[in-house]
């Protein structure tokens, strides 16, 4: 006997049917592709890189950050480039640079702020352009067409470095060497935006040669080359900035480079393509035997770029990029701890890594993770025997392999000293003798006695001595590193009193000078000179980059001195004889250098990541059709969890069902007086 | 060990606490309504059970809340960290494991198949630094409460009892502080400061308040107008006893089940506070500090999932245990629920 009553639940069981049925038409209807990228895109010759977030600026007088620097270096070309090949030691050669700088002695006065006029000798550099740049199309020129890049461009770089409103980072690099440079700010502060019609003393164009320009030192700076090969010193157009104004600073750069900004989707994905204005470049045709095994020398000699576009895309997290990397969507990865396990099997790549044709490479960053203690400060400052002594204790107490090996999975280099591998200076065969953990601590002991406090308790007290750790909080990684910092000097009998604070709070602190020790602090290197990394002692760098306050006479004459040599023997035993009294007066210890590894699709070319320079787009080479072919393959549809999913809702559906069907008949019994033979209801 | 004046403070703190707390569920029982209630709770086997969870996160944070100093270090030490005081291991390990993980050379443990539920990036024991979070969720929970009752029994008596200007007056704050979303104004006051226990608890005291004040105001609204209180009015009564000796008992029962209720929602707040970077802090244990550090753990391979699966489960149980025992509460108290 049927009734009316149990038509509901057929009704919606029938919807609940529909609903899955649709819901599988129309995942299967989607053509069920993974690509990301609009279509034929890839096929087209497309690098497929990665950044984690937006740029958060593109000003190439203002951006220092190495994401930045990926867009910016294939946009805005510098005098100098980054040999792409060469390393150990690294080498500069020409970019938009005609020919090499004359380099020449130059005698002027100055005055100082008592009135005193001196003369001084000082270099005078010599600078030629190549004739044939242009700046790409853009709306800011007359009839939108590129015009030739002058000299005036680069002084216009300088003055904009200058401007305290555009807030460059770099421009203490320059402040004491460039010949009227402070007057120059302080103009600025005076006249504001008219001051770029004023002439920069120090930075001038050749009147006889629109492409020609001198730069004018107080001292020797033989370090100037490397600043000449920064997008900070690269040509910019007056007419660009003043047209776009801050859109130029965020999203609309305009330069001269092998690639202009074509797509910026924020969050997304941006895409640089082939600038049409490019002067002609090409791939280097000399590079070491390894060079030459890893292939890298089979696109020697073509024209750059070796790609029509550079897609970003935006990516956040390190799983989902690895994803589009094992589904051919991206053509480098990292090696991180997201992915270690399956793409490492011991120190060398899995099997199924090689068996997609995916190489790896390792690389040592020209840069250091070093704790630093402040030399001003009453309790672990100082020169004296004694204090020194303490905070050679500290430094035996800090496991550096440690760190290596649980926050970088064992990749890292144990560092001896600043001075990082690669750069002029760097002795692999040298040991620091304050930074050789030993498990017993036997000698940080004896030492912490000698410095007066045995067990790191105080006799004048009974309590034992009080280290204040300042750190930044914020990220729970960088957390564990201080806390397992303070348990490692806590092993002395020093009591730690570990600080967090916002990284505003800390730099504030930093400034005014009122902490004791900064534990796990990061330097990379702007430039591969060991310049850039002894001057973090160099006495008037204090408060800036010589975060430890520390202050040698000794030290401060022996590096002026090392400064304006070029390097040879002298120049060695110097930067031996710096770094000596760096080690015993301990104002920093020194942990470890970084060692990260990248990954290559099979069908991508020429992936040498430089440790310094970030222009190396321009060169990769790509096999679409490889690439093609292997997508195709690794995203065939695969629907099965689909039909798991469907058979898991339809079997917790069942129930459900069953017992609206078993209610709808229990009301039906209870109705069943009123029920008709026909089903239907009085 | 030594007891320094600070470690006597906090011990009495935590001891009158919870010796409080025991006092007046005690006291309570000889009330007719109270007593009657907790028959009903007594009969209750989900009450007693979640009451049950509850006593010993009560009894876990009593633990955490009671020490001293060590001499030689001269850092506070509670019960609870000379329970688990043995050395860290170097990082990683699973539950009951032998061995660490996440190195490249797996290295043995200094005491294998020990730690119940593994170990963190700095070879911490997860179980201590889950058990560490309940000190903070009951301090976070019964501290904010402590600050923010008070002030919205008295606010919402005095808008709902005066009316006219007085009630316009707490009206207008609940209202602007409603009409910003919790979360932000939460970071705002914490941005401003600092991250730490006591100002989280403050924080949390400014936002929570408004509920409470919200529901007192309108039970006053209803009971001012009652012949209880007209007739005590009547005899010639003043306002101020009227409100303290006649209202607020009346009151009791439904803010001891919405602060009840409220507790969990306070602990699930810390613990999103301290995730999102703005809590107690990196050196306070929290569930939320554990939450946020698996954020990278769990996108590691192999995924670490004790340290996240841990500080949720405790997270959960505490939150649930909470809501039942705050459900079963009111059924047992609000006569409207007895049949």
């Amino acid at each position: 006997m049927r009734t009316r009553n149990a038509a509901p639940s057929k009704r919606f069981a029938g919807l609940i049917s529909l609903f899955f049925c649709s819901l599988a038409a129309s995942l299967l209807a989607g053509g069920c592709g993974n690509n990301p990228y609009p279509p034929g895109e890839s096929g087209g010759k497309v690098a497929y890189r990665l950044i984690a977030d937006d740029p958060k600026s593109l000003d190439p007088s203002y951006s220092y950050d190495g994401s930045e620097g990926l867009i910016l270096d294939v946009i805005y070309p510098s005098f100098y480039r980054y040999d792409f090949l060469k390393r150990d030691p690294f080498a500069l050669e020409l970019n938009i640079g005609a020919a090499e700088p004359t380099r020449g002695p130059y005698t002027f006065t100055r005055t100082d702020k008592a009135g005193k006029t001196e003369t001084v000798t000082g270099e005078q550099y010599t600078f030629r352009l190549r004739p044939d740049i242009r700046y790409q199309d853009d709306p800011c020129f007359p009839g939108g067409k590129g015009r030739l890049v002058t000299a005036n461009d680069i002084v216009y770089a300088f003055k904009r470095m200058i401007d305290p409103s555009v807030q460059s980072p770099v421009a203490s690099f320059f402040a004491d060497k460039v010949v009227g440079w402070e007057a120059y700010t302080q103009a600025f502060e005076k006249q504001g935006a008219k001051n770029y019609n004023n002439a920069l003393p120090g930075v001038q164009v050749d009147p006889r040669d629109p492409l020609t320009f001198h730069i004018y030192l107080s001292q020797p700076y033989p370090q100037l080359r490397y600043l000449m090969a920064m997008h900070f010193t690269a040509p910019q157009a007056r007419e660009a900035v003043e047209y776009w104004k801050d859109e130029y600073k965020l999203r609309h750069p305009v330069g001269c480079g092998m690639y202009r900004l074509s797509e910026f989707k924020s969050k997304q994905r941006i895409s640089l393509e082939a600038n049409p204005n490019r002067y002609p470049s090409r791939y280097p045709s000399q590079g070491s035997s390894q060079d030459q095994a890893d292939g890298l020398l089979r696109d020697a000699g073509a024209a750059l770029p070796l790609t029509d576009k550079i897609v970003f895309s935006v990516v956040k997290e390190g799983v989902t990029a690895f994803n589009l990397f094992q589904q051919g969507y991206l053509d480098v990865s990292g090696v991180t701890n997201t992915n270690a396990t399956q793409v490492l099997k011991g120190a060398d790549l899995s099997p199924e890594m090689k068996r997609r044709g995916v190489t790896m490479r390792r690389n040592v960053s020209v840069n250091d993770w070093y704790c630093f203690f402040n030399m001003e400060d009453p309790d672990w400052g100082g020169y004296t025997p004694r204090k020194r002594k303490l905070r050679q204790a500290v430094s035996l107490s800090i496991d550096s392999q440690a760190f290596i090996d649980v926050f970088n999975r064992g990749n890292g280099v144990l560092a001896q000293t600043m001075i990082p591998p690669g750069v002029f200076g760097y002795d692999p065969a040298y040991r620091n003798p304050y930074t050789q953990y030993d498990e017993s601590l036997a000698k940080a002991k004896q030492l912490l006695a000698e410095a007066g406090y045995p067990d790191g308790m105080d006799p004048r007290t009974g309590k034992p001595l009080v280290l204040t750790m300042d750190g930044q909080s914020g990220s729970p990684q960088l957390a564990a590193m201080f806390e397992q910092t303070r348990r490692q000097v806590e092993k002395l009998g020093i009591k730690v009193d570990l600080k967090l604070s916002r990284y505003s709070v800390w730099r504030d602190k930093m400034k005014k000078k009122q902490f004791q020790f900064s534990p796990v602090f990061g330097w990379s290197a702007d430039y591969p000179d060991p310049e850039n990394f002894l001057f973090l002692f160099y006495g008037p760098n204090r408060g800036g980059p010589n975060s430890s306050l520390y202050g040698n006479p000794e030290y401060d004459r022996l590096f002026l001195e090392m400064q304006k040599m070029s390097d040879g023997p002298r120049r060695l035993a110097l930067i031996q004889q710096l770094q000596r009294i760096v080690i015993e007066d301990c104002p920093v210890i020194p942990m470890y250098h970084d060692v990260t590894y990248s990954l290559s699709q099979a069908w991508i070319r020429n992936t040498k990541p430089h440790p310094i320079s970030n222009d190396d787009s321009q060169y990769r080479a790509v096999d679409p059709e490889l690439r093609a072919a292997r997508q195709a393959g690794w995203n065939q549809p695969n629907i099965a969890p689909l039909w798991w999913g469907l058979a898991a809702a339809v079997a917790g559906i069942a129930p459900a069902l069953q017992v609206i069907r078993q209610r709808t008949n229990r009301k039906v019994r209870r109705r069943g007086a009123v029920t008709t033979p026909e089903g239907e209801l009085d | 060990m030594q007891f320094t004046g600070p470690d006597i403070l906090y011990n009495l703190l935590a001891l009158a606490a919870f010796g409080l707390l025991l006092t007046a569920v005690v006291r309570a029982r000889r009330q007719p309504l109270w007593a009657e209630a907790y028959r009903r709770l007594a009969r209750n086997r989900i009450a007693m059970v979640t009451l049950a969870v509850l006593v010993l996160y009560g009894l876990v944070a009593l633990l955490d809340s009671v020490g001293g100093t060590v001499t030689k270090t001269q850092t506070r030490h509670t019960l609870m960290d000379a329970l688990f005081q043995r050395p860290a291991e170097r990082t990683y390990s699973a539950p009951l494991a032998s061995m660490t993980t996440g190195e490249p050379k797996p290295r043995r443990l200094n005491q294998p198949g020990t730690h119940l539920l593994g170990t963190d990036l700095l070879g911490n024991d997860v179980l201590y630094q889950t058990l560490k979070g309940a000190r903070t969720a009951v301090v976070v929970g019964g501290f904010t409460s402590l600050m923010s009752v008070p002030v919205a029994l008295l606010l919402g008596l005095l808008a709902g009892y005066y009316g006219r200007r007085v009630d316009d007056a707490v009206q207008y704050t609940y209202t602007v502080l409603s009409s910003i979303p919790d979360l932000l104004l939460l970071i705002a006051i914490l941005i401003m400061l600092g991250p730490g226990l006591t100002q989280i608890c403050v924080a949390l005291a400014v936002t929570n308040f408004v509920g409470l004040c919200r529901l007192v105001r309108g039970e006053t609204l209803k009971h001012r107008d009652r012949e209880y209180v007209r007739a005590a009015k009547a005899l010639g009564v003043s306002d101020n006893r009227i409100l303290w000796r006649h209202i607020l008992p009346n009151l009791l029962p439904v803010v001891i089940i919405s602060v009840t209720l409220g507790f969990s929602g306070l602990v699930l707040a810390e613990s999103t506070l301290s995730y999102l970077g703005v809590g107690v802090g990196q050196d306070v244990g929290s569930w939320g500090n554990m939450i946020d550090a698996a954020r990278a753990e769990l996108a590691r391979d192999p995924i670490i999932w004790w340290n996240l699966s841990a500080a949720s489960v405790a997270l959960t149980l505490l939150a649930l245990s909470l809501n039942l025992f705050g459900d079963a509460l009111r059924d047992a108290i609000d006569p409207r629920l007895r049949s």
